[in-house]
């Protein structure tokens, strides 16, 4: 089966996003812990204080969760007890996988779709952190865009499962 | 039938008395009409999630010192400038004045939010690991404050440097001597046995922290009248109950901190009224720009006066 | 209520789910089946659960554990140990239950540990026949030290909770912490003298100096780490980024053994590994909360009190009520909740508030390793790449050892207290 050119360019886009994500995080662990040693010392030697680095620093790590999060439910990698899927194999497996994707699906949907909801009143009232006196609607964004992430994943792997799962059953017939 | 959530970040303080007196105060007036439910010591999260719960009505009431509101409402700020009250009965003469009071009630309506109840807290200290006797030993003190202009200019005004801090790390930080001090309310330093990390209080009156528990507004006008009204009287009538309460609160606290070994300091006389002077102004700076915070600061100040004045 | 959310959750989880998904849809069905709060809560207690700055500790300790592995420090470290100590029995098992402890003195993280000595000490013990089970359950069951061992994140959370003494909490927590970690190396010990792993050469002062000189600068690391935590340069969670920043100048600088885009890449796997376990905890903080507000534990602990236990019956109750809590919460969330109901009860039955504050950290501390579910579990599966079972039966000897531990811990209350005794 060859894939037409708009389905390539897609996958070739996918992979960009995906490198350019974990690039992010790792760009973004770096500065986190540069931004902490520079602020203790700062701090110790009684030269500077960051007004706001432990929540540039929290919410930092609050995004890398998130985004780290889509990428571990692309390469469906969290952390799980897999005993049972790695007991099974064949059609039996493919169906728990199924029904697992078809769970993180709903759910991730669900707290996105609440997420939502939440963020949009957050706007409403104006509300901003206490240090960098940020809208806290950029950091509850992260949590939105992370769920919304892994739903959107999760649909596209549940999807080409059972295109594969339709295939194998139209071959047998 | 409702449940109503009172929420707090501290427990066994003022605060928690106070929602304890409400819960007596709703069950005299409307039985089991309204099942109050307290929780305190952030068991339903941290500060800054208890001040979205209210404002979204995921939580129904919380009671919070004024100085972590003012990301909502830079009005909440207006309590808490430096040098504004002198003691807990000038605090009492401000909050329990009944024009004030009504007018307090309705004044966060538009962030969606009404004051049941206004409640006397404690005065800020200095703790410190070496005594803070006069205003030189105030050079180059790191003192962990909060990330707000009120707490931190101050620090700076006095030559020390604020440093804003992640509440986890006080301790250990003041223990190494990563940081020289804090500011803190007694009540806050006695339960948490602070003197066993610095040993030493400066009772410097900085300010006066003022506690209110904040309604959400939606939740409030769904209630029936009774209950409406039972709320704001119940409000009203434990906050007239633990007002005594906790000025001995803070005396027991004092105590309790001087029988475990802390020392408490004062400045000289005359460099503490000097310093007051000096906090007073700069509080006054502080809030210029902003209009709406001078108007109820302008408030505050006219009762204070006319109590001083007489 | 509490059974739907039992059975929802631990169905999911058997079945392989991912663990927040299995943790985040029994609260879900919850919250729709029995109406409490608006469901805008989800946001705000998974938000809630992420936004505390002593998290950080995680994703700085795991980078450092990784930066450990990849710069060839933790290796020299190991080829020190064995040099001077590869005759005794278990002396590789030793080394990687010492490991642990050191890094339970500069971290109060038991998951970054699981991470950190995973990574650098598994592939050495299945090198020198400690077999995929006994090594995973070493290494899982190891991190419960580093919450006992002062600083500890689930210590300053019970004295916020329970207003106790922070300092005194982590001075109370050495013996019973060392305690842990002797017994455990105690039973390693026998078991690899017993199961005859084979052992090393005999020490020679000369491969033991050459090690010695090797590791030099991998030895300064905890000095600097630590000492920079007691003298008040940087706080406990900060250490865990000077660590970052420490291991990264000696592979980078001192022994040119990594480039700039190693760095990257160990950066880039450590977050991903943070991510995988923070959406757990975010996941179990919700969890928490739905207990919290349906009264839950309120109840339950109603009933402890009701029981008219006296003060050892009421120990051992609350040890077996935090063991079973411990399968579903990590300790944070266990302590913020339970703490300020508990220690009411312990005190009018004339505990010692220390001590009991000892007594719930171990507890939960045991709990994360304890099957079939738990943070440090979870981490291993995917740090080690072992499968659950094995994991499961790997713990199971620890598990005694420590359950051991923590009745001595529990009925000998000097232990914890006695440290306290020169303080007033
Ligand atoms: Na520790
Ligand atoms: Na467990």
């Amino acid at each position: 089966m060859t894939i037409g050119p708009p389905l390539a360019g897609l996958v070739r886009l996918e992979s960009l996003l995906v490198r350019a994500i974990r690039l992010c995080l790792g760009v973004g662990l770096i500065a986190m812990v540069a931004l902490n040693v520079i602020n203790a010392i700062g701090r110790y030697s009684g030269m500077m204080s960051l007004v706001g680095a432990d929540e540039l620093l929290v919410y930092g790590m609050i995004w890398i969760v998130m985004l780290g999060a889509i990428l571990a439910a692309r390469d469906r990698d969290h952390l799980s007890i897999n005993l049972l899927p790695a007991g099974l194999s064949g059609t039996a497996a493919t169906a728990l996988r199924l029904f697992i994707d078809l769970v993180t699906l709903i759910i991730a949907g669900f707290v996105a779709w609440h997420s939502a909801a939440f963020i949009e009143r957050i706007a409403m009232i104006g509300q901003t952190s206490m240090g960098l006196a940020v809208p806290m609607t950029v950091p509850h964004a992260a949590i939105f865009v992370g769920f919304a992430g892994i739903a959107l994943v999760t649909a596209v792997l549940l999807a080409a499962d059972l295109y594969k799962l339709v295939g194998k059953a139209e071959t047998r017939t | 039938q409702s449940t109503m959530k009172l929420a707090s970040a501290t427990i066994n303080d003022v605060q928690h008395e106070w929602q304890k007196e409400f819960a007596k105060e709703m069950a005299a007036r409307v039985g089991d009409a309204v099942t109050v439910e307290i929780y305190p010591a952030s068991q339903l999260g941290a500060i800054p999630r208890m001040s979205e719960g209210v404002l979204l009505g995921t939580i129904e009431a919380f009671t919070t010192p004024t100085s972590f509101m003012t990301n909502v409402d830079g009005r909440f700020q207006a309590f808490d400038l430096p040098g504004l009250f002198l003691d807990a009965d000038e605090v009492a003469a401000v909050i329990h004045d009944a024009e004030f009071r009504d007018y307090l009630e309705t004044l966060f309506l538009d962030k969606g939010l009404r004051v049941i109840g206004a409640i006397y807290n404690s005065p800020i200290l200095l703790l410190s690991r070496e005594p803070v006797a006069d205003l030189d030993a105030f050079q180059g003190l790191k003192v962990r404050t909060f990330a707000s202009p009120l707490q931190m200019e101050p620090m700076k005004m006095l030559g020390a440097n604020p440093t804003p801090l992640a509440l986890s790390e006080v301790m250990p930080q003041l223990q190494s001597g990563g940081i020289d001090g804090m500011l803190a309310g007694m009540p806050i330093l006695t339960a948490f046995k602070f003197h066993d990390a610095a040993e030493n209080v400066t009772d410097l009156n900085l300010s006066q922290l003022v506690s209110l528990t904040l309604v959400n507004e939606i939740w409030f006008s769904e209630q029936s009248e009774e209950i409406q009204d039972a709320i704001r009287a119940a409000g009203r009538a434990a906050e007239q109950t633990v007002f005594p309460w906790g000025v001995q609160n803070v005396e027991r606290a004092n105590a309790a901190w001087t029988e475990a070994g802390g020392k408490i300091n004062s400045l000289p006389e005359a460099q503490q009224v000097a310093m007051m002077q000096g906090f007073a102004e700069l509080g006054s700076s502080l809030i210029a720009d902003q209009s709406q915070v001078v108007e109820l600061h302008d408030r505050i100040f006219a009762i204070l006066q006319a109590r001083r004045g007489g | 209520m509490s059974w739907v959310l039992g059975l929802s959750i631990a169905f999911l989880t058997a079945l392989g789910a991912p663990i927040f998904v299995a943790l985040l849809s029994g609260a879900a069905l919850v919250l729709l089946l029995f109406p409490g709060p608006p469901l805008i809560a989800l946001q705000q207690t998974i938000f809630g659960g992420l936004d505390a700055y002593a998290l950080l500790a995680l994703p700085f300790f795991v980078f450092a554990g990784e930066l450990m592995a990849v710069s060839g420090i933790a290796d020299r470290l190991i080829g020190l140990v064995r040099a001077l100590f590869g005759r005794l029995p278990g002396s590789l098992g030793i080394a990687a239950l010492g490991g642990s402890t050191l890094i339970g003195t500069i971290c109060g993280s038991s998951a970054a540990a699981v991470a950190a000595v995973g990574r650098n000490m598994y592939p050495q013990l299945i090198a020198n026949g400690y077999g995929q089970r006994r090594a995973a359950g070493l290494i899982t069951s190891s991190g419960a030290i580093d919450i006992v061992i002062p600083p500890s994140i689930a210590m300053i959370l019970y004295g916020a909770a329970a207003e106790q003494s922070i300092p005194k909490l982590f001075i109370a927590g050495i013996i019973p912490g060392v305690l842990m970690a002797m017994m455990m190396a105690g039973y390693i010990s026998v078991s690899a003298l017993l199961s005859r792993l084979p052992r090393e050469q005999a020490f020679r002062a000369q491969i033991a100096w050459v090690a010695f000189r090797q590791a030099v600068w991998a030895l300064t690391m905890p000095v600097v780490v630590l000492t920079g935590i007691y003298a008040g340069f940087f706080s406990p969670t900060e250490a865990g980024g000077f660590a970052c920043a420490y291991a990264a100048f000696l592979g980078l600088i001192v022994y040119r053994s990594i480039t700039f885009s190693d760095l990257l890449g160990a950066a880039t796997r450590s977050a991903m590994l943070t991510a995988k376990i923070m959406i757990v905890v975010a996941a179990a903080g919700v969890i928490s909360w739905v207990l919290t507000v349906e009264g839950i534990p309120q109840a339950l602990i109603a009933a402890t009190a009701e029981a008219g236990l006296g003060p050892l019956g009421f120990l051992l109750t609350v040890n077996m009520l935090l063991l079973a809590i411990g399968c579903f919460l990590d300790p944070t969330s266990a302590i913020l909740v339970l703490a300020p109901l508990l220690v009411p009860i312990a005190v009018s039955l004339g505990i010692d508030p220390i001590h009991f504050g000892v007594v719930m950290t171990v507890n939960l501390a045991i709990g994360m390793f304890t099957p079939p579910f738990g943070l440090n579990i979870f981490v291993a599966q995917s740090v080690l790449g072992v499968r659950a079972g094995e994991i499961y039966r790997g713990v199971l000897p620890f598990m005694a050892v420590q359950v051991s531990a923590l009745a001595l811990i529990t009925t000998i209350p000097a232990l914890s207290l006695w440290m306290l005794q020169g303080m007033k």
